[in-house]
């Protein structure tokens, strides 16, 4: 379905859906929200197991989130009444990671568990490979920008 | 590499690379990085014809949005001395829409031009099918999603 959007409609969609999409950032801004995705997206649970899980959430907000989830089509609930994560919701998850560590290689890794992280998972040969194409690419990149002139 | 990350240091990641999501998530809330990005999507272009196209732009600032989306992945650097729309960029843009429209289809849809797209796409009885079954499914606490196949 994507793919046919025209290009005026597929612009007036991503203009015209502010609150929707604030509502996406702001649940990558919430440590609650993202404990509860990370939680779900390991181990698909019931509602009484996050609840017992998340026992410092009001039920309120628990229930406010799962909502906010289903709405969004990040969750679903499987036959065996556990909510698990959907496709597009591992996509989701999927791509914030990966641009976040696209980010980190650009900009450098600070953090040192981060970097423990990423050298563990990725290894130090593999992390100084990807960084140094990276780099060549964005010189690439903005040499031509910078050289086309006005 | 996402897959082999542990629950405990994929949550971290996620919790502590706010300052990361956020630059990116920033590009969802600013018109002309919009417009970028869907011209990109429909086509691969040099800087002198984004420079062109968006002639509206300060050059500078144009440049300031190509860095950024290089820096994340959003957008890559081609042969031709082009820029074009990553893997990893059309993935987010896709990711994006199909979350809006999830968003959209779990509410009533109040805008107008939204509402005929969507129904033009999916179809009138598609769609009020669709909407029946959701609001069904999320009454037993189940959910359906229209890209959940995908």
């Amino acid at each position: 379905m994507f793919n046919i959007f025209s290009k005026d409609d597929f612009r007036y969609l991503l203009v015209n859906a502010k609150k929707e999409i604030s509502y996406i950032l702001d649940l990558l801004d919430d440590e609650d929200a993202l404990d509860i995705l990370t939680y779900i997206h390991y181990d698909p649970v019931t509602f009484k197991e996050l609840k017992a899980f998340f026992d410092k959430i009001e039920l309120n907000v628990l229930s406010n989130y799962i909502t906010t989830f289903f709405d969004f089509g990040i969750i679903e609930m499987n036959n065996r009444e556990e909510y698990q994560f959907t496709k597009l919701g591992q996509k989701f998850l999927e791509i914030t990671i990966q641009f976040v560590l696209e980010a980190m290689l650009s900009r450098g890794i600070s953090d040192e568990r981060t970097n423990r992280i990423i050298a563990k998972e990725i290894g130090v040969k593999e992390i100084e490979r990807l960084k140094k194409a990276k780099d060549d690419r964005k010189a690439r990149g903005i040499k031509i920008k910078f050289n086309r002139g006005p | 590499m996402y897959e082999k990350l542990n629950k405990d240091d994929f949550r971290y990641l996620l919790v502590n690379s706010r300052e990361e999501i956020s630059y990116i998530l920033d590009i969802l809330d600013d018109k002309d990085a919009i417009d970028i990005l869907v011209f990109l999507n429909f086509e691969s272009a040099t800087f002198a014809k984004l420079k062109g196209f968006f002639d509206k732009m300060d050059k500078n600032t144009l440049s300031s949005y190509i860095a950024r989306m290089l820096d994340f992945g959003i957008l890559e650097y081609t042969k031709k001395q082009e820029f074009k729309l990553s893997k990893l960029g059309t993935k987010f843009l896709r990711t994006t829409v199909q979350l809006v429209i999830e968003a959209i289809l779990s509410n009533e849809i109040q805008d107008e031009r939204i509402k005929e797209m969507i129904t033009q796409r999916i179809g009138v009885k598609e769609l009020a099918q669709f909407k029946k079954d959701r609001d069904e499914n999320r009454a037993k606490g189940h959910q359906i999603g229209m890209f959940r196949t995908k």
